[in-house]
């Protein structure tokens, strides 16, 4: 019984990561920058999402699309002024153009909102669908529906629509992308734009779940980076199934290990993938290694 | 050797000013801040043979680090076992360390060897917190002020000076001669394109572990004299991935690849550090604020550093005259 | 290669002038200066922050009142966000503010690091927070401390056990089983090592021990390895994410303990309360004193909620604040005796201080011993959150209620 709770906790968990990551997928994937901004993005979503909460008494489920809105606006701005002037620089600019970043975002919020711990109280939060002795938390599970709908319509998007066919001839070659007439930069800010939005997403289903504060995005950020180069860099599904995995390796490996091992299992798990499929997991054909990552 | 010196006046005269410098400097406060220039200045030196001639860009570099304060501090107050001896032993596991880190990782390229790096840096940060037995977790390691040569301890700020001095003179020997060898030229060659070092015949794996080596064991030496003078240290403090950053930062911002670069960028961000800290009382968050803005301006505005900045000067400044001069002959002619 | 040089020691000399305050030492005459060493930033902002306020309000407090011999006294902050910072935080202190005396510091690492340089340069380090027995069993000659320390706590866990929950769940102590869950930094490492310790050597069956990291994401692991155990005392010692998710999550995977016992830090906090709202009933919580309390053994405590309020306008986010301020009173009843900073003399008139219990602002007596500075008439209590107040229920002489237990 254990065990298959487990296995559902750590499922659901998965379905948070998930969401996190799928966002960073799409930044690493098109616009090739380990942004490790990206947490603090995520806390910015969350503290935009309370601050509705608290003036406005929205639902996080019903602020969700002007949280969205506003990381969305708020990656092209990053994009635009913080990494568009740097792109032709070495990695290590840019690795530690957006960890600047992140340390001043986050102390930008302690400065403003204090390092109070801020939280949402809604009437669903702590609901429970029980199957027998197996419970499954609302949020949660919410937020594992939603990741799953984000990754089939990102897949739709990239694979159907022409701006998504761009972002992924960029993602695969932006040279001959340029070559065929492709907007480099537009997609770039595209990619952000929406990179971002996904974590706005994100933040609003994980206000009812966490509580907000300056250094969270610390403690998601190095996952959402195991979560993408383990699923497969430019994968959606790839992110997806990664994100599950890594809920599930932590999950399990608290109950059948130990609970202070268990963020080391997974990043034990990350370098071994790394080692034997740098490419990642599900990542089809070539992987993004070989392009030569630069 | 004489030319070198006769080359290096310059240097030369900054190593007499470095040697004399405790005898001017009484603060314990400015010696502490130079004692961590010094030996940030090591570390990121260490940390530029690897990242910035060889390209292998590592956010792990604490690994070493903290095994060398652990190593040491273990042996010293389990065993006995003089600190000394433990710089050789802290050397030893750091390379070993380091070749059972570079041995698999150096396959992967950009980002996947960065990320793997920080991987391996929180396994062991977290492994390190576990094992109480061994390392007594978080609760830290504390060594008792017992001031000794034997027990490289010491009671003035001064000495520890000499000792980060003369492990940085060491650091930039080596450096130096990275700099002027093949080893310097195949790890350069690797940085920029690896494929083709590769064609042109460099033993790539070969040159980017001979960087590693040197790397590792630097940082890990590094680490025994960060414990012999902190006298306490924990695993956050010693596997932290922001010191991991702080090390390249340093290597970045005084100018990756080059010999001087780390000791030019010790000598701005230690200092920052200092002045950002004790700053801003008034309103908490606001130091690092600044940081992280000044952080994002000088890896923008520089990104290869400060240094390739400050050799354009004298270029520029001759380039400069030499357009005068034609250009006041021309005026004659005409 | 010139250029460069002149770049480098041109650099050198800001680091020398920029750093180059005051060299004359003990600050101007007519102020006492005291270091402050508290994370004002990153990760332990939130109760560093909140226990700094209460060290500055004592000094406000007594410079209203003219001061000591009509010389202010002033707190030089530094901001000690980890134990790197707290080492050169404390050096800046000591040597370029020529700080004499430090208080500090909430987190046992910083701390550790900060009583080190305390101690080798002969400037009195004074604890008013930080747990960790290690910080006054090396005995050092620069070390007090006012606040209980980690074996303080777990013996009002053990008591507590043996004195209350032991005849309210109708068991014997023997047949009790406790569960111990904590965050691995000092702080929750010392308490549960101490708390195990202890229960073991008092026949307390001890079933499990739940060590997780504090920035931990998820305790569903945690809290399915403790539903197993069953237990029915769990102690708890947790910061203010992993309280919250803790509470969560156990109500998700329903998991119920007849006596949930906290250990301060994320369990104290009035956002931990927000965040969980009535889920945080029934939970215990051993802390520093809190201020539903029997204000009778607390003299001073409301005069202290008044400033508190008049200056952050708000309430006290946690007790963090008045342990703070009372152990800051004492620094300054100790140094209006001795009349100037001076660590020698002011040590001697620590160890000759005494005050008995209830006659301060946390109902703590003062009487340091000798041997390592720490402060034994220092103890936690036992509060409960009942109807969403933090209550203190245990011993007899602060509580304002009985300990509510029910066995189901």
């Amino acid at each position: 019984m254990t065990l298959l709770q487990t296995l559902i906790s750590g499922l659901l968990l998965g379905g948070i990561y998930s969401l996190i990551s799928m966002g960073l997928n799409l930044i690493l994937g098109v616009v090739r920058i380990i942004n490790f901004a990206h947490g603090e993005l995520l806390m910015i979503a969350m503290y935009i999402s309370f601050l509705f909460y608290s003036t406005m008494g929205l639902d996080p489920y019903v602020s969700a699309i002007l949280v969205i809105a506003c990381l969305f606006l708020l990656g092209i701005i990053t994009q635009r002024f913080l990494i568009q002037p740097i792109l032709d620089t070495p990695a290590s600019t840019k690795i530690f153009a957006t960890l600047g970043l992140s340390i001043a975002l986050q102390n930008l919020a302690l400065m403003t909102l204090s390092a109070d711990h801020f939280s949402v109280r809604t009437s669903y939060q702590s609901d429970v669908i029980n199957i027998g002795e197996l419970a499954i938390s609302i949020p949660r599970l919410i937020a594992f529906i939603v990741a799953i709908s984000v990754a089939v319509l990102l897949y739709l998007f990239l694979k159907k629509t022409m701006t998504g066919k761009a972002i992924r001839a960029v993602a695969m070659q932006r040279q001959a992308a340029y070559l065929m007439g492709v907007n480099v930069k537009k997609i770039y800010l595209l990619a952000f734009g929406i990179g971002s939005a996904l974590v706005g997403l994100a933040g609003a289903m994980l206000m009812p779940i966490y509580s907000v504060y300056p250094t969270l995005g610390t403690t998601f950020v190095l996952i959402a980076f195991v979560v993408v180069v383990l699923g497969g860099m430019g994968s959606m599904f790839g992110a997806f199934f990664g994100g599950l995995i890594i809920g599930l390796v932590e999950a399990l490996s608290g109950v059948l290990l130990d609970t202070g091992l268990k963020e080391a299992v997974y990043f034990a798990i990350f370098i071994l993938v790394l080692l034997f499929r740098p490419s990642g997991i599900f990542s089809l054909g070539k992987g993004a290694e070989e392009v030569g990552l630069k | 050797m004489m030319h070198i010196i006769k080359k290096n006046k310059f240097l030369l005269l900054l190593g007499i000013v470095a040697l004399l410098l405790p005898l001017f400097v009484h603060s314990k406060f400015h010696l502490n801040t130079l004692i961590l220039l010094l030996l940030f200045a090591t570390i990121a030196g260490a940390w530029n043979i690897l990242g910035g001639y060889g390209g292998q860009l590592s956010l792990g570099h604490t690994i070493f680090f903290g095994l060398g304060a652990y190593t040491s501090s273990l042996l010293y107050l389990n065993y006995g076992t003089s600190p000394w001896i433990g710089l050789i032993a802290a050397a030893a596991i750091s390379i070993a360390a380091g070749i059972f880190i570079g041995w698999p990782t150096f396959r992967l390229k950009g980002p996947y060897f960065t990320l793997a790096t920080i991987a391996f840096a929180e396994v062991i940060r977290l492994l390190c917190l576990y094992w109480r037995d061994l390392t007594k977790g978080s609760m830290g390691i504390n060594i008792r002020f017992e001031p000794g040569l034997s027990n490289l301890i010491f009671r003035e700020y001064s000495s520890y000076y000499y000792f980060a001095l003369v492990l940085f003179l060491i650091s930039l020997a080596i450096v130096y001669w990275v700099d002027r060898t093949r080893v310097g030229y195949y790890l350069k060659a690797i940085r920029e394109d690896e494929d083709s070092a590769e064609t042109l015949g460099i033993n790539v794996t070969k040159y980017k572990m001979i960087a590693m080596v040197i790397s590792a064991g630097l940082t890990g030496v590094a680490g025994v004299l960060y414990a012999q003078f902190m006298l306490f240290f924990e695993p956050e403090s010693v596997f932290n991935l922001n010191f991991s950053i702080e090390i390249a930062l340093i290597a970045i911002v005084g100018g990756m690849g080059t010999v001087y670069g780390p000791l030019l960028g010790a000598a701005i961000i230690v200092p920052l550090n200092e002045i950002l800290r004790s700053s801003f009382p008034a309103l908490s968050g606001m130091n690092y604020f600044i940081y992280g803005i000044v952080l994002v301006l000088i890896v923008s505005f520089m990104p290869n550093g400060l240094m390739p900045v400050l050799k354009r000067i004298p270029k520029k400044f001759k380039s400069r005259k030499k357009v005068q001069v034609s250009g006041s002959r021309k005026k004659t002619a005409s | 290669m010139k250029k460069f040089l002149m770049f480098l020691m041109a650099a050198m000399l800001i680091v020398l002038t920029a750093c180059g305050g005051k060299e004359a030492g003990g600050g101007d005459s007519d102020t006492l200066e005291i270091g402050a060493l508290f994370p004002l930033s990153g990760d332990l902002a939130l109760l560093g922050e909140e226990s700094f306020r209460g060290a500055e309000l004592a000094v406000e407090e007594i410079n209203k009142n003219g001061g000591i011999d009509g010389k202010k006294v002033k707190l030089v902050k530094g901001d000690a966000t980890d134990a790197d910072a707290a080492q050169a935080e404390a050096n800046r202190l000591v040597n370029q503010e020529n700080i004499k005396a430090i208080v500090g510091s909430f987190s046992s690492s910083i701390s550790f690091a900060a009583s080190e340089v305390a101690e080798r340069n002969s400037v009195l380090y004074w604890e008013l927070g930080a747990v960790s027995d290690s910080i006054t069993d090396r005995k050092y000659k620069y070390v007090l401390r006012t606040n209980p320390p980690a074996s303080y706590f777990s013996k009002v866990h053990v008591d507590f056990i043996n004195d209350v929950v032991a005849e309210k769940l109708g068991k014997n102590v023997k047949d009790i089983k406790v569960a111990i869950t904590h965050e691995d930094s000092s702080y929750g490492t010392t308490i549960a090592e101490e708390a195990k310790k202890l229960a073991e050597k008092e026949g307390i069956n001890v079933v499990s021990v739940q060590g997780y990291s504090a920035g931990t994401n998820d305790l569903s692991s945690v809290v399915l390895n403790l539903k197993k155990a069953a237990p029915d005392v769990l102690i708890a010692v947790s910061y203010m994410n992993d309280a919250i998710l803790l509470t969560r999550q156990s109500a998700e995977l329903g998991f119920k303990v007849p006596v949930f016992l906290g250990s301060g830090g994320g369990h104290t906090m009035a956002d931990f309360q927000e965040a969980v709202g009535d889920k945080a009933d029934g939970i215990f919580d051993v802390d520093f004193p809190q201020y539903s309390i029997n204000r009778e053994f607390t003299p001073g405590m409301d005069e202290f909620l008044k400033m508190y309020k008049d200056k952050y306008s708000k309430d006290p986010r946690s007790g963090h604040s008045l342990s703070n301020y009372m152990g800051m009173k004492v620094v300054l009843d100790v140094l209006a005796e001795v009349g100037e900073v001076d660590p020698d003399k002011l040590k001697d008139a620590a160890l000759k201080y005494k005050a008995e219990a209830g006659k301060t602002s946390t109902g703590w007596g003062v009487e340091f011993n000798p041997e390592n500075g720490q402060n034994t008439k220092s103890e936690p209590y036992v509060h409960q959150w009942i109807n969403g107040e933090l209550i203190t229920v245990w011993p007899k002489k602060v509580s304002l209620e009985e300990p509510q237990i029910s066995n189901k």
